[in-house]
C-alpha cells in the first residue's frame, strides 16, 4: 500500500550531480525558485528549461521515474492552469462562452505558471533524488548556524530532522503492518461515508502512537546510555568538502540570477 | 479450507528502481484440516505468501486458491472482505494492534466489523478471552495496562473470536521466555484440535515447535517451495537447511552430529526427549556399549 | 582481584506503591569476568541491568561501576563511556540514518576529534563484520545485524564492560547465533567484563558465571556447570533446562557414564563418542 511512495526517495547513481556538496545544492534550488518566480521573459524562462533539464541528464536519473512520481502533482498544475486561464481579464478574447471567456492573457498567465511549477518541482526533486537525506540534514544545519547566535537550537532542530528521517521507514511498514492486521480484524478502510472511513482509521492511528510513544522512549534511553547531552562539546562525523565542482555550479546559477535581474530592467 | 497457489509471484514495489521479486511462480496444495508449518530463512517470502491467504496481497501473476475463494491479480478488496472471515491471522508482535479502551472491546472489534452484535460479540470475547488465560478481572481494564505476555493473549483472543477456519500464525511466540512460548503453542494445538476442519499455517524459526506439531512442513527459499513433507523427511537433511542458514530442532541436530562424528547410521527422525534418547540408546546398544555400563 | 561492578543492598521500585521490582540484591562482577543474567520475563532482570550504567540509579543501596558511584550525576559521563549497552528491541536503539553514522553516535557525544573517530568507526565496522554496509541504512539490515551495529556503536568507546540486556530476545535464531558469536569472540579477543541478560539458557553455557534472577532477588549463583545441570532450581525459576543436559540426565537413568560437565550437543556427542573407547577396551 506504501509501495509506491517514491516522491522524495533517494536514488543512488555515481553522477556529478550527486557528487555535490549538499550545501551547494540547497542554495542553488532556492537561488532558482526565487529567480523563476521573479521573471516572465522567454529567454531567462527558455534559459531555465534549458539548465532544468541538462541538470536532470547529468544526474543519469531515468525521467520516466521522475514522471510515475508527478501524478498527484501533475493534477495540481493542471487545476493552476485552469484557474490562470479562466481568471485572467487581459489581451484580447479568444473564446466567448456564455459564461465564460478565454483571454489571450489567460493562456499566458496559465501557461507560465504551470511552466514555472514544473521547473520548481522537477528542481526540488532533483535535490531530494540526488542527496541522501543524512546529507541534506547536515547541508541544511550548516546553512543554519548563524541562527546559532539568536538563539534558535540548529543542533538539536537538525538531530531531530536526522531521527525522523531514520525512523520514516520504520513508520510506514509499521502503519502497513497495523492497517492488514485491523483489516484481518475486518476492518473496511475503502467502503462507507467519508465520516466512515475517517473512523476506521481509529484503529490503525492508536496502536501508530502508543508504539512510536514508546519507540521514543526506548530511543531516549539508548541515547542516554550511549552518552548523549546536548550539542555542548559534541563532535562531528560528518564533514562537508566544498569543492572546485561546487563553486562552478553556483557561479553558474549566480551569473543566471544576475541575468534575470538585468532581464528584469527591459521588460 | 484448502489452500492451492499455481504459479504465484509476487512484486513489492513494482515498476520502481526499488522492485523486488518476492514470490517466483509458487506452485502448492496444502489440503484442509492440516497443521502445517512454513519454514525459511528471513527474506525467503514466506510473510508474504501467507499474507496471500486472506487476500491482504494480491498476486502480481498467478492465483490462490483459499476454499471456494480465488484471487487474481484484478481480484477486487470487496470480494475478499468475506475470505477474512474464514481465513485469519496473528501477525508477528500482535500487541501491536491492540487499539481499544477495554481488553473486551478490543476482542470484540472483529467479531462485530464482520456483522454480530454487541452483545453477541463480547460474550464471543469473553470466552475466547478465558480460553486465553485471561482473567475476567482483566476485561474492564486498558490492554494497554496488561504486561507483555497478557497483551500478546488479548490479541490473539482478538483473532481467534472470529471463529476463522483457517487460521495464520506468524512467529506467533517471538520474544515470550520459555514457558510463555510452550503455552502459546498449547493453546493453537488444542484450538486446532478442537474441530476437524479447522487448519493452521504457522510460520515460525522455532524448529522444535515446527517439528512438533505440525502434520507437515514447507521449506521455502528464494520466492519458492523447496521442499514439503512430513516434519522427519524435511530435517532429515540437516546439511542442506544449515546451508539455507536454517537451524534445525535440538533432537535433530544432536542426532545428525551424533551420527557424523561417529559414523553409525543413526536416524535423526526423533522429536521429543524420550525419542531423542531412545535413539541414543539404540546407538549404544549397536555399538556393544552395554546399558548398564 | 578488581571488581567491575559491586552493586550493594540494593532494592528498587518504580513508584511508591508498586512492588519492588528488586530486593536486597547484592552482587560483584570481577573485571574480564562473563555474567550472564538468567530469569524469565518480569524476573527484575532487565532492570537491573539499567544500573550498571547509570540509567537507574539507586535510592537503596549502591551501585560502583568501575570503581564511580553511580548515584553522582558527574561521574555519568566517564560511566557510560566504560559501560556500553545493547538493548532488547533492535529497531528503537539506532539513531543515525546510516550504519556509520551511528556508529559514531556514541563517539560525537563524548566530543572525540575527528581523525580518531573517523578510525574508530570503521575499526569497530570491520570489527564486528559489517564492512560492506557501512552506508546501509538501518531498517534494510537483519535483526542480527542491528544489534551487531549497536554492538559496534558500543566498542567504539572502548568501554570496559558491555551489557547486552535482552539483546537477543527478539531475533531468530540465526540472528541470535550471529550475536552470541560476535560476543564470544569478543570476549576472546579483547580483555572486556560482559554481563548478558537473557531467558535463554543455552546463552549463558559459555558465561564464566550465571546467577538466576527470581522476583528481584539471585536464586542461584555459580559455575554454568552447577546452574545448568540443576533441572529443578531451572525449573523453579520458570527457565528450560538446555537440551543436552536433558537427554544426559536422562541417559543417566539408564546408566550411562556421563561426565557432569556435559552442558551442549557437541559436548555430549563428544562424550558418546568416547564411551565406545573405554568400554572397547574392556571387552579386549
Amino acid at each position: 500500500m506504501f509501495d509506491n511512495v517514491i516522491i522524495g526517495q533517494y536514488v543512488p547513481k555515481e553522477s556529478v550531480i550527486h557528487k555535490m556538496d549538499p550545501r551547494s545544492k540547497l542554495i542553488i534550488v532556492l537561488l532558482f525558485i526565487v529567480f523563476l518566480f521573479l521573471t516572465r521573459h522567454p529567454f531567462i524562462l527558455g534559459m531555465a528549461v534549458i539548465l532544468t533539464f541538462t541538470a536532470f541528464s547529468m544526474s543519469k536519473i531515468p525521467f520516466g521515474y521522475f514522471i510515475k512520481g508527478m501524478r498527484f502533482i501533475a493534477i495540481i498544475i493542471f487545476f493552476t492552469f485552469i484557474l490562470h486561464l479562466f481568471m485572467t481579464r487581459e489581451g484580447t478574447v479568444l473564446v466567448e462562452w456564455p459564461l465564460l471567456t478565454i483571454y489571450s492573457g489567460g493562456v499566458i498567465e496559465g501557461s507560465l505558471i504551470a511552466l514555472r511549477l514544473f521547473l520548481l518541482i522537477l528542481m526540488a526533486s532533483l535535490l531530494t533524488l540526488t542527496t541522501t537525506p543524512i546529507d541534506l540534514t547536515d547541508g541544511i544545519e550548516t546553512l543554519m548556524k548563524p541562527l546559532k547566535k539568536v538563539n534558535v537550537p540548529t543542533h538539536e532542530l537538525a538531530l531531530m530532522m536526522s531521527i525522523a528521517l531514520r525512523f520514516i521507514p520504520t513508520l510506514l511498514g509499521e502503519t502497513a503492518k497495523i492497517v492488514k492486521a485491523q483489516m484481518a480484524r475486518g476492518a473496511n478502510f475503502s467502503e462507507g461515508s467519508l465520516w466512515k472511513r475517517l473512523k476506521a482509521l481509529i484503529p490503525v492511528l492508536i496502536p501508530l502512537f502508543v508504539q512510536s510513544f514508546k519507540r521514543a522512549e526506548d530511543l531516549a534511553v539508548a541515547m542516554e546510555a550511549r552518552g548523549y547531552n546536548g550539542g555542548e562539546g559534541r563532535t562531528k562525523f560528518r564533514q562537508l568538502k566544498w569543492k572546485p565542482l561546487d563553486t562552478g555550479a553556483l557561479s553558474l546559477f549566480i551569473a543566471f540570477a544576475v541575468l534575470t535581474v538585468i532581464f528584469r530592467f527591459f521588460e | 479450507m484448502q489452500i492451492k497457489a499455481d504459479n504465484l509471484t509476487y512484486k513489492y514495489m513494482k515498476n520502481t528502481p526499488f522492485e523486488k521479486e518476492a514470490l517466483k511462480g509458487l506452485n502448492i496444495t496444502i489440503p484442509e484440516g492440516r497443521f502445517t508449518s512454513v519454514i525459511g530463512h528471513t527474506g525467503s517470502g514466506k510473510s508474504t505468501f501467507i499474507q496471500h491467504l486472506n487476500g491482504l496481497i494480491k498476486p502480481s501473476s498467478g492465483t490462490v486458491t483459499v476454499g471456494d475463494w480465488t484471487i487474481r491479480p484484478e481480484t477486487k478488496q470487496k470480494h475478499l472482505y468475506e475470505l477474512r472471515r474464514h481465513a485469519s491471522i496473528v501477525f508477528q508482535f500482535p500487541e501491536h494492534q491492540l487499539f481499544h479502551e477495554t481488553v473486551l472491546s478490543d476482542v470484540a472489534y472483529g467479531p462485530v466489523n464482520f456483522g454480530l452484535t454487541k452483545l453477541e460479540a463480547e460474550n464471543r470475547a469473553k470466552e475466547y478471552l478465558e480460553l486465553a488465560g485471561i482473567h475476567p478481572d482483566m476485561f474492564d481494564r486498558s490492554p494497554f495496562d496488561l504486561s507483555g505476555g497478557q497483551m500478546r493473549r488479548v490479541a490473539i483472543a482478538g483473532v481467534l473470536a472470529l471463529n476463522p477456519k483457517l487460521l495464520i500464525l506468524d512467529e506467533p511466540t517471538a520474544g515470550l521466555d520459555p514457558e510463555g512460548q510452550v503455552k502459546m503453542m498449547e493453546l493453537f494445538y488444542d484450538w486446532f484440535q478442537e474441530k476437524k476442519e479447522r487448519s493452521i499455517i504457522l510460520v515460525t524459526h522455532q524448529m522444535e515447535d515446527a517439528a512438533r506439531y505440525s502434520d507437515e512442513i514447507v521449506l521455502m527459499d528464494k520466492g519458492t517451495v523447496k521442499d514439503q513433507g512430513r516434519p522427519h523427511q524435511v530435517f532429515s537433511k540437516a546439511g542442506e537447511l544449515e546451508a539455507m542458514g536454517l537451524s534445525v530442532p535440538e533432537s535433530v541436530k544432536l542426532l545428525s552430529m551424533l551420527r557424523e562424528q561417529s559414523g553409525e547410521d543413526i536416524s535423526t527422525a526423533a522429536f521429543t526427549l524420550e525419542e531423542t534418547v531412545d535413539q541414543v540408546l539404540g546407538f549404544l546398544r549397536k555399538r556393544g556399549v552395554s546399558d548398564r555400563v | 582481584m578488581t571488581y567491575d561492578i559491586k552493586v550493594k543492598g540494593l532494592s528498587f521500585r518504580y513508584h511508591e506503591h508498586a512492588p519492588y521490582v528488586l530486593k536486597d540484591l547484592s552482587l560483584e562482577v570481577k573485571s574480564g569476568e562473563w555474567l550472564a543474567v538468567l530469569g524469565h520475563n518480569g524476573s527484575g532482570k532487565s532492570t537491573l541491568a539499567k544500573f550498571f550504567n547509570a540509567l537507574h540509579v539507586p535510592e537503596e543501596g549502591e551501585v560502583m561501576a568501575c570503581g564511580r558511584l553511580t548515584n553522582d550525576p558527574g561521574q555519568h559521563p566517564f560511566i557510560r563511556r566504560q559501560v556500553g549497552m545493547v538493548f532488547q528491541n533492535p529497531d528503537n536503539q539506532l539513531v543515525a540514518p546510516t550504519v556509520e553514522d551511528d556508529v559514531a553516535f556514541g563517539l560525537e557525544n563524548a566530543g572525540v576529534p575527528y581523525d580518531e573517530m573517523q578510525k574508530r568507526v570503521y575499526e569497530s565496522i570491520s570489527r564486528l563484520g559489517l564492512s560492506g554496509l557501512e552506508k546501509q541504512e538501518p531498517h534494510r539490515l537483519s535483526g542480527g545485524q542491528k544489534q551487531r551495529v549497536a554492538l559496534a556503536g558500543a566498542l567504539a568507546l572502548r568501554p570496559r564492560i558491555i551489557v547486552l540486556d535482552e539483546a537477543t530476545s527478539m531475533l531468530d535464531p540465526m540472528g541470535r547465533q550471529e550475536v552470541i558469536a560476535t560476543v564470544q569472540k569478543l570476549r576472546e579477543e579483547e580483555n572486556l567484563t560482559i554481563v548478558t541478560i537473557t531467558h535463554d539458557v543455552k546463552e549463558a553455557v559459555s558465561a564464566d558465571r550465571i546467577i538466576v534472577l527470581k522476583e528481584g532477588r539471585i536464586e542461584q549463583d555459580g559455575t554454568p556447570q552447577d546452574i545448568l545441570t540443576n533441572e529443578s532450581a531451572l525449573h523453579q525459576a520458570q527457565l528450560k533446562t538446555p537440551f543436552a543436559v536433558q537427554v544426559a540426565q536422562e541417559l543417566r537413568k539408564y546408566h550411562v557414564r556421563l561426565p557432569d560437565n556435559v552442558l551442549t550437543e557437541e559436548e555430549l556427542v563428544e562424550a558418546l563418542c568416547r564411551l565406545k573407547q573405554t568400554t572397547s577396551h574392556i571387552n579386549i
